[in-house]
């Protein structure tokens, strides 16, 4: 065992859990203050990416409990009836636009097969995306790359996007950040409200499965 | 904390549990949202008490973000591939992911009222 392999997860969790505590000073979400700090000192120290991410890997293995762990907000949701059927079917659809805009797109670009294998599962949460995009011959480090911009980029702008569309109703918000913005975007919703988390937890589930779904659809065509 | 300490098994167990059904099928990824699928049907059934992985499943979802702070950080190392990829790469993540927000949030505005 190396210093990294301790270094790198410690650094990780006090950057995290300090901007944590600090979030009502500096009012930004904890995983873009930590995740920039550390990148600023991976770049500053001149870190090798392979130890780095040997280093990291344990991270991996809190994604899965994590996403099990939906199940109970979810749970509650349903019991107050606060998540109604037709967010299913608007699910579905969001699913098949998030997939067609990112292929049309890389398309009009002429980013090459192994491009659009990367990021056409880029809407799914990290936890399905990274190996779908493995599967299909995509690059797995751009797969979750792709989702972290994704999910960080919802997580800070989607809340403000959403006022300026007059978008209020705990539902609709919690629904958008989920399906739009994975992991990072719920855990921003879970900061508006519980209801707001309960329904990205759902949009973040039920999005990523029928989103994966999409893809493979979309292989077996011989659409990617 | 014992009580989060059993929740926390119990989560770990279901995931791991996913994983180890789907892997012998052949199936890269899934095992946690199979095991999430388990859990809901166990929670709805009643045959789990909620109780019993409340504290547990708080504590992570309050935490979602933590164990994604060292892959964000390690973008940094992405420079080449994103280079290679081209503008295309950064074009389709803002498309891809501006038209999931404005689609979901438009019509969940139209069925909330």
């Amino acid at each position: 065992m190396n210093v990294a392999s301790i270094l790198w997860p410690t650094v990780a969790t006090a950057l995290y859990v300090g901007a944590a505590v600090t979030r009502s000073k500096h009012r930004l979400p904890p995983l873009l203050v930590a995740a920039a700090v550390l990148a600023a000192g991976l770049l500053v120290l001149q870190a090798d990416r392979e130890t780095y991410r040997a280093a990291i890997r344990p991270f991996a293995w809190l994604l899965g409990p994590q996403v099990v762990a939906l199940a109970v907000p979810l749970e509650r949701e349903r019991r107050r009836g606060g998540v109604p059927p037709e967010s299913l079917p608007l699910l579905a659809g969001s699913a098949l636009v998030g997939v067609l805009a990112t292929l049309g797109t890389l398309r009009a670009f002429h980013a090459g097969k192994v491009v659009e294998r990367t990021i056409a599962p880029r809407a799914a949460t990290s936890a399905l995306s990274i190996p779908t995009a493995s599967a299909l011959g995509g690059s797995p480090s751009l797969a979750a790359l792709a989702v972290a911009l994704s999910g960080l980029g919802v997580a800070v702008v989607g809340p403000w996007v959403l006022t300026r569309l007059g978008t209020r109703s705990p539902l609709a918000r919690g629904l958008a950040l989920g399906s739009a913005g994975h992991l990072a975007a719920t855990a921003s919703a879970y900061e508006e409200s519980a209801e707001t988390g309960a329904a990205a937890s759902y949009a973040l589930v039920v999005h990523g499965v029928l989103t994966t779904a999409v893809v493979w659809l979309l292989r077996a065509c011989a659409v990617l | 904390m014992r009580r989060i300490a059993v929740g926390a098994a119990i989560l770990f167990a279901f995931s791991l549990g996913g994983e180890a059904l789907l892997r012998p099928l052949g199936f890269a990824s899934g095992g946690p949202l199979l095991g999430f699928f388990a859990l809901s049907l166990l929670l709805r059934s009643g045959k789990l008490p909620l109780a019993l992985v409340e504290d547990a499943a708080n504590l992570g979802v309050r935490h979602l973000a933590y164990p994604i702070v060292g892959v964000t950080a390690g973008a940094v190392f992405e420079g080449d591939a994103l280079a290679d990829a081209g503008p295309g790469f950064a074009a389709a993540i803002v498309a891809g992911t501006l038209a999931v927000l404005l689609f979901v949030a438009l019509v969940a505005k139209r069925l909330a009222r």
